[in-house]
């Protein structure tokens, strides 16, 4: 049996802390080394600050539904928002040889996600946008 | 998010104790801010107690140093925790940011800064 779990938020950045919370309590249970809990919960962090911040233009609340499935191999988390299609894998990474004063302050969190996963898919249906990210655990 | 603030001769060191993430990084940075406007120029940070650091808080600490960049002054870090040090260097952080092993070597290379 494949172990799972699932925890939905409000879009509210301080809802944040309770997933990642959510996350480590998980794989802790499922002894998963804490370097790669602590990268996960990052990734967490950048998908989710950039629903919240951008995804929404109504001011109202909405839903974020957040899956975990734990295979042998590898961790699968999905997360699922009724905001605006947005596909991450589409965003172009930043410049990472430019000077300090050349940097732009933002498109970062991306790009960390990109380098952190081993997979990454996105998928926008039935007004949501999936976005689906894998993390090899052995 | 607990900052304490230090000074050893003319840098001032800064401790940021927790996570620096999209909740605490903007009360890091306009602390940080209000440092620099306040004449500390040459400014070290302590990171042996911070263990988490998202793109909020790498943005953070990149518009700190384009600030004292402005002005003549110096931003350097000292002891990166390992999980912090690995997305630094993800982000092409270590190249544009002066980065010591130990606190004190944070502090002595930004008072080396004429």
């Amino acid at each position: 049996m494949t172990p799972s779990a699932k925890i939905t938020i409000s879009n509210e950045l301080d809802k944040i802390r309770t997933v990642q919370d959510f996350v480590e309590a998980f794989c802790v249970s499922h002894n998963l080394a804490l370097d790669l809990v602590n990268n996960i919960n990052l990734c967490l962090e950048e998908v989710l600050v950039n629903v919240i911040n951008y995804g929404y233009d109504d001011g109202d609340v909405h839903q974020i539904d957040i899956d975990l499935a734990l295979s042998d191999c590898q961790l699968e988390i999905s997360i699922k928002d009724d905001g605006k299609p947005f596909d991450p894998l589409q965003r172009p990474d930043p410049d990472l040889e430019q000077p300090l004063e050349d940097r732009p302050i933002g498109g970062l969190g991306i790009f960390l996600l990109k380098k952190l996963m081993d997979g990454l898919e996105y998928d926008r249906r039935e007004g949501k946008n999936i976005l689906v990210m894998k993390k090899r655990v052995t | 998010m607990n900052i304490t603030e230090t000074k050893q001769g003319n840098v001032t060191v800064i401790k940021p104790q927790g996570r620096l993430d999209s909740i605490s990084a903007p009360e890091f940075e306009s602390r940080m801010g209000a440092l620099i406007d306040g004449g500390n120029r040459l400014i070290a940070v302590d990171c042996t107690e911070l263990p988490y650091v998202s793109s909020a808080g790498l943005r953070a600490f990149l518009s700190i140093a384009k600030k004292l960049k402005q002005i003549h002054g110096k931003l350097v870090l000292g002891a990166l925790t390992s999980q912090v040090k690995e997305i630094f260097d993800l982000a092409g952080f270590s190249s544009i940011l002066p980065i010591s092993s130990t606190v004190d070597d944070a502090v002595s290379s930004c008072s080396r800064e004429g």
